[in-house]
């Protein structure tokens, strides 16, 4: 059977790579090495293939359609935003994978939008451009959650969401060991007054929740209360939720925290046990 | 004022190039291509982007609206000076 064996939490903040100058260097520095870090982790963990769940900023689907819970299944490239400073790849996606967890989550009452042909935007894009992308065995099966656009997807059905593709993982008759990036956060304000304020204070009550498998307090936030304390780009911890889902009661490791106000927001990075 | 109607109108002019550039030379054009009511028409023509978000307009989108009418991120501070005005 296929094996999930870990996963690590992340940003996806387009500045990184699109005004890569604009913090001290010993904040980008940091950042760029704890990315670089994930990536050799991936590779020393021997994974086969990588689950990136972000979400779309209303630039990958518009009004006319705002899927809660979204999974890439064939041709998948990126950014759509030709801004953010990496150039426009196509991804190795994971199809049998994909389809397997589309499958099992049909069959087990998650009811997946599907893309067959997507280009995404930053927030998978620039994970999988770091972290994935420089190794050319390592696939990728795109999954986006709905943390971006009202109406939002809920703390709870992420966190199923995750335990669904989990399990399909486990179900799958395949030797494939697979890693998940939940990517995303921490507290930034997009395009609200307040943007470029970084909520240091609730950035780290995220990661020592993380830190001491407290999951139920991260699940217990209201989307108010999050807005409030950390802006609307906090959500993104939905995502972070979704890959949590995938391990149950783990305990993640912290292996950067910066706050970088340049960038608009507190960048995390964890890893976390299967 | 239409928050549903408002972010198709803008979302339209954050995907759709031509549509961007003509509005910078006449948003009036563009926006009679729309049934918008006339508080909705006015905000957006005038790029008031505090009373949209005070209507419930996301306020992502505004963001990568006024990036597209605007002259793209660099103009961000004005619309921050807008967000924030009194």
């Amino acid at each position: 059977m296929a094996q999930f064996v870990g996963g690590f939490l992340l940003p996806h903040d387009p500045l990184i790579t699109s005004n890569p100058n604009a913090p001290a260097k010993e904040a980008a520095d940091a950042v760029k090495g704890a990315f670089a870090q994930v990536s050799r982790r991936l590779v020393e963990m021997k994974v086969d293939s990588v689950i990136v769940i972000g979400d779309d900023h209303y630039t990958v689907m518009g009004p006319h359609c705002i899927p809660r819970c979204l999974i890439a299944i064939g041709d998948a490239d990126g950014p759509v935003e030709p801004w953010v400073g990496i150039p426009r790849a196509k991804y190795r996606v994971d199809q049998e994978l994909a389809l397997q967890i589309m499958n099992y989550g049909f069959a087990n009452r998650v009811d997946w939008s599907i893309a067959k042909s997507i280009t995404l935007d930053h927030s998978t894009a620039l994970p999988i451009h770091f972290c994935v992308q420089p190794h050319a065995q390592m696939q990728v099966v795109p999954v986006l959650v709905n943390s971006g656009v009202e109406p939002l997807i809920s703390n709870t059905r992420c966190y199923e969401i995750g335990q669904s593709i989990r399990q399909a993982i486990e179900a799958w008759n395949s030797d494939r060991r697979v890693a998940v990036l939940g990517t995303g956060g921490l507290s930034h304000w997009v395009g609200m007054a307040e943007m470029g304020r970084v909520n240091e204070a609730w950035d780290r009550m995220i990661i020592q929740a993380v830190e001491s498998g407290s999951i139920d307090r991260i699940l217990g936030l209201t989307d108010a209360d999050i807005i409030e304390q950390a802006g609307n780009g906090a959500l993104e911890i939905k995502n972070w939720i979704t890959a949590l889902g995938m391990a149950g009661q783990t305990k993640g490791r912290l292996i950067e925290y910066v706050p970088v106000p340049e960038w608009v927001t507190g960048c995390g990075f964890m890893e976390f046990a299967a | 004022m239409n928050v549903n109607s408002i972010e198709r109108v803008l979302w339209d002019l954050c995907s759709i190039r031509e549509k961007a550039i003509e509005f910078s030379d006449s948003p009036a054009s563009v926006l009679s291509e729309y049934e918008l009511d006339s508080e909705s028409n006015a905000a957006i023509e005038s790029k008031n982007v505090l009373a949209l978000a005070r209507a419930g307009v996301s306020q992502m989108l505004l963001m990568l609206f006024w990036s597209a009418v605007s002259g793209g991120l660099a103009t961000l501070p004005e619309y921050l000076g807008r967000m924030n005005a009194k």
